[in-house]
Formats: structure tokens, sequence, C-alpha cells
């Protein structure tokens, strides 16, 4: 059969994923502390590599290669602009600082996003998902007594000028291992060293992340995979075209 | 493959049709007493999960990453921003506006958080038993009720709260005594329209306390607390959102392209 068909194929995948990734991206342009997923496409082997099956099978196609792979997906950690916030809204300014919060389990949960709140039973937790956030020992910050409650740019909690706690900052010393939960939450795969205690905080109040997304390079992005699917949709009818001709036109029986 | 695409695409066009409504809202109450804003708050959907990364290769090595596609967007909340509206001086004696936290509680139809409202806006008049009323289109009665006789001259409440005024010639001092409250998590209450909010589970129970202790605001009497939407930050969020919006609306095409092309490969 046509080997292009399906090396065609195999691009009309990879891109419709890189798609599907580019449009969250843009859903995504007005969520706090979202960060922008960077799609890869990776060549695929050849089948008698792939398949470990020796070189000779048929060198032509060999030096072709396999086509395209969705290849593992990065995320970019870089910096998004602060915007202006409420009273209990951070900014953290080192990209690779993040909130503690107590996610589902008690497990921990990692974010950028610092948009707070106070909830009934007086935590203070993030405003979207409802998770406490947590102190330098792992636990809820609790604002009890009496006075408006703010928060310093050293992390510290305070009511009516009273301290109550400090925030929990930690760096990230490897941000690969954090993977999306959703609710502008991240999860780590492996905790072992991971969360470094920051020595000396250093915050924004009143203002929050904004998300990372760059309108114009997603925009751009998006016609590009689009584009890169139409073109190789538009070989694989090339293809069938080409066997139509080999089989109707030129290998046609004649009664 | 794309389908994904536009289930995401359509995730951020309800979203953020829906920050246009918050939006539209707080411009529309600019000049409301009391007014405070709303703020949608944006969260990302789950991830579809194509692979977990750390698996290992065919040489035995440990994949770096994962294959994670997000499934759009929603508007998680819309969370009420407190932030003081400024002072204007009204010259009407009952009018209060309280400097700080705290809310000014009314009464309310039983149906309405359990009779009891609780409200910023301080544009109070007399009624015509002479309690001082909301001058909302309910005229909310106050709540513990606070009463100006008539043919009272000179009304004046203090920062403190306390209602004096001038009877018959004579002068009455600390007439009564006004009460608001507080809540642990004001952004949790509900807004019920006619500036009144009511409690939730999330706000907690009101706490009560006079104008001036601690961890309440003062009373300013003769004035009234404006809006506290600036619609110059309203106005660039709305641009935002509408362009934002837009965009959404170009990935469904892209998606559609897309889909369009495959959808028309076969040929009969």
């Amino acid at each position: 059969m046509n080997y292009g068909l399906y090396l065609s194929a195999s691009g009309v995948q990879a891109n419709m994923y890189r798609q599907d990734v580019f449009t969250n991206n843009l859903a995504n342009v007005m969520t706090p502390g979202f960060k922008v997923d960077v799609p890869a496409i990776r060549q695929r082997d050849p089948e008698s590599i792939e398949d470990n099956m020796g070189r000779d099978s048929n060198r032509l196609l060999d030096q072709l290669g396999g086509g395209a792979f969705a290849g593992p997906q990065s995320i970019n950690f870089d910096r998004a602009r602060p915007e202006k916030g409420g009273a209990l809204d951070v900014f953290l300014p080192e990209a690779k600082e993040f909130m503690k919060f107590r996610g589902p389990n008690n497990e921990t949960r990692y974010s950028r996003d610092g948009r707070l709140a106070v909830n009934a039973e007086r935590q203070l937790v993030n405003a979207s998902s409802g998770h406490p956030i947590l102190d330098s020992g792992n636990s809820p910050i609790t604002v009890e007594g009496a006075g408006e409650v703010t928060i310093s740019d050293r992390g510290a909690v305070m009511v009516g000028g009273e301290e109550v706690g400090v925030l929990g900052i930690v760096g990230i010393t490897d941000v690969s291992k954090l993977i999306k939960e959703g609710q502008s939450m991240f999860k780590a795969t492996d905790e072992q060293g991971l969360a470094v205690a920051v020595d000396e905080i250093n915050l924004k109040p009143k203002m929050f992340e904004a998300s990372g997304v760059n309108q114009f390079e997603a925009m751009v992005s998006m016609m590009r995979a689009t584009k890169s699917v139409t073109t190789n949709g538009n070989m694989i009818r090339y293809h069938d075209h080409l066997m139509d001709r080999a089989i109707n036109t030129l290998g046609r029986v004649q009664a | 493959m794309a389908i994904a695409a536009l289930h995401s695409a359509s995730s951020g066009l309800s979203a953020l049709s829906q920050n246009l409504d918050v939006i539209a809202n707080n411009l529309a109450n600019t000049n409301t007493v009391g007014f405070k804003t709303s703020r949608g708050n944006f969260e990302d959907l789950l991830y579809q999960e194509k692979a977990q990364p750390g698996v290992l290769n065919a040489v035995g090595d440990q994949t770096p990453a994962g294959l994670f596609v997000g499934l759009g967007v929603r508007l998680s909340n819309t969370q009420l921003n407190f932030e003081q509206g400024s002072p204007v001086q009204t010259g009407e004696p009952t009018n209060m506006m309280i400097q700080g936290s705290g809310f000014f509680r009314v009464r309310t139809l039983e149906s309405v958080g359990e009779g009891v409202g609780y409200t910023r806006a301080g544009n109070f008049t007399t009624n015509s038993e002479g309690d001082l009323v909301l001058g909302n289109s309910q005229g909310n009665r106050l709540d513990p009720p606070v009463n100006v006789p008539q043919g009272a001259t000179d009304v004046s409440i203090s920062s403190t709260g306390s209602l004096s005024y001038e009877l018959d010639g004579v002068p009455v001092e600390n007439a009564a005594q006004l009460t608001i409250y507080s809540f642990p998590n004001s952004g949790g209450l509900i807004s019920k329209g006619s500036n009144v909010y009511t409690t939730s589970l999330a706000s907690g129970e009101a706490v009560e306390g006079e104008p001036g202790d601690p961890g309440f605001g003062t009373v300013l009497g003769g004035y009234q607390e404006s809006s506290n939407a600036d619609p110059v930050k309203e106005l660039v969020e709305l641009i935002k959102t509408q362009r934002a919006f837009e965009m959404n609306s170009q990935s469904i095409k892209a998606a559609d392209e897309a889909l369009s092309v495959i959808s028309n490969l076969t040929r009969f």
C-alpha cells in the first residue's frame, strides 16, 4: 500500500492534538495563574526500528521515517504579568515559587493563583478551588480576631495588625515534576526534595498573576496547527487520488 | 481529536460570556449607593491524561514528561469585592456611611434571609412613623429599629452610631444606639438585589457590634457610600473579556476547518 498515506494520517492526528492543546490555552486566557501547555511533536522512528526488526526490510522506507507522533508535553512556567486585585490577593514575583495548598485527601497542591478569600471556618483559601492555603508547617491559616485581614509583602497574614500566620511559599527545584490538576493547581509526581521553603518571602500584595497565555502567540500557533491538519488532510486525498489513477486508469482491465 | 478543541472553545465562550454579564452588571451599578462589584474567577478544567510521565520507553529510560490535554475553562465563582466606596455628602442627617467593615441590618420578607438582610447602602430616611428605613424600592426598616420622633430637629448621628436630636427645644443625647454587623467572610454573602445581602453557609454567622468597636468601622452621618465600581477598570475588563471571547470563537472555526477536511476525505 501507499506508505505516504500513513505518514499523512499521523500528521493529521499529531496536529489535531496540538490544536486541542492550543485551544485549551486560548480558553484559559483569563484564568489567573494558568501556565501555557507546550505540545511537542516528535519524529516517529521507521517501523523496522520501532519494532526491532532489523534494518534491511526496505531501505528506502527506513530513510523516510515513520511520520509524526505527539511527543512529551511541557509546561511553560514563565512568570506572567501581575494584575491589580482585591485586598487578599498575592502575586509571587519569582517564577519558580509556589503557594502550598491542601488538596483532596490531605495531599499538597502547588499553585501560583494568588486570589485568596476567607471561608466560613475563617480559613484563608484559594478563591477558585476553595483549597486552604498552608503555612510553612503545612497547616491551614485561620484568621481569628477582629479587624481587617491583610497580607504583608513578607507573606505575614495580619488581622487588625496582629500576625496570625505566614504563607508557606516554596521554591520548586524541578518544575518538570509538576503536573496540572485543573483549578490552577499543580500536583507533584515525586515530592522527594521538590519543594524547598523560601528563606525570605517577597511577594506583592493586592495583585494576582494573570494567565500566562500570550493571545497573539496562542492564536498564531492555533492557526499553524489548523493549517498543518488541512495540509496533511489534503495529502491523504492526494495519495488516494494517486491510487485511484493507478487502479482505475493505468491498471484498467479491458473486457 | 479536534472534538476536544470544539468543547474547550465552547467552554471558553460560555465562561467568558458569563463574565461579560458580571462586568455589565458592575458597570450598570456605577451610581448605585453602597454597591460592591463582583469579580468572575476563572479556573481550568480537568486534564485528559494521554500518557503518564515517567513511563519506561523501549530502551528502558523514563520519559521526562507526560501528555495531558486540557478540557477548557469555567467560571468557578463570582467574588464580591468589599473595597470601600468613596463618601458622598448628601446633607441628609439620617444618611449614614460605614467607614471600614460592617453592615447595617434591615428587616426583609420572611422568605428572604429569614427576615433580615444586610446592606452597605446608608441612604436611610424616616417613614411615616419616624422609623429609619432604607431608601430602596422596598423601604426596608433598619433593625434594631431607630426612631426619630416627629418634630425632632438638629438630627445627627455620631461616629460611634449614637443618635441625638433636639425635641421641643430640649436637646436629647443618645436617643438611640445604632448596631452594625460583620461577617467572617463577607465575600460569601448572597446579593439579593435592592442593595441587600443575606447570609449563606460560606459567609458565616453575623457578629454584632457597635460602630467603633474593634473590627468594626465607624459611622459618618450625612454621607452615603458611593458604588465601588471603577468604570475605567470595568471597561478594560470588558474589552479583555470581549477579545478573549472572539479568540475562542476563532478556535471553534479552526477546529471546524480541521474536522471538515477529515469528513471530506472519503470519495464516493
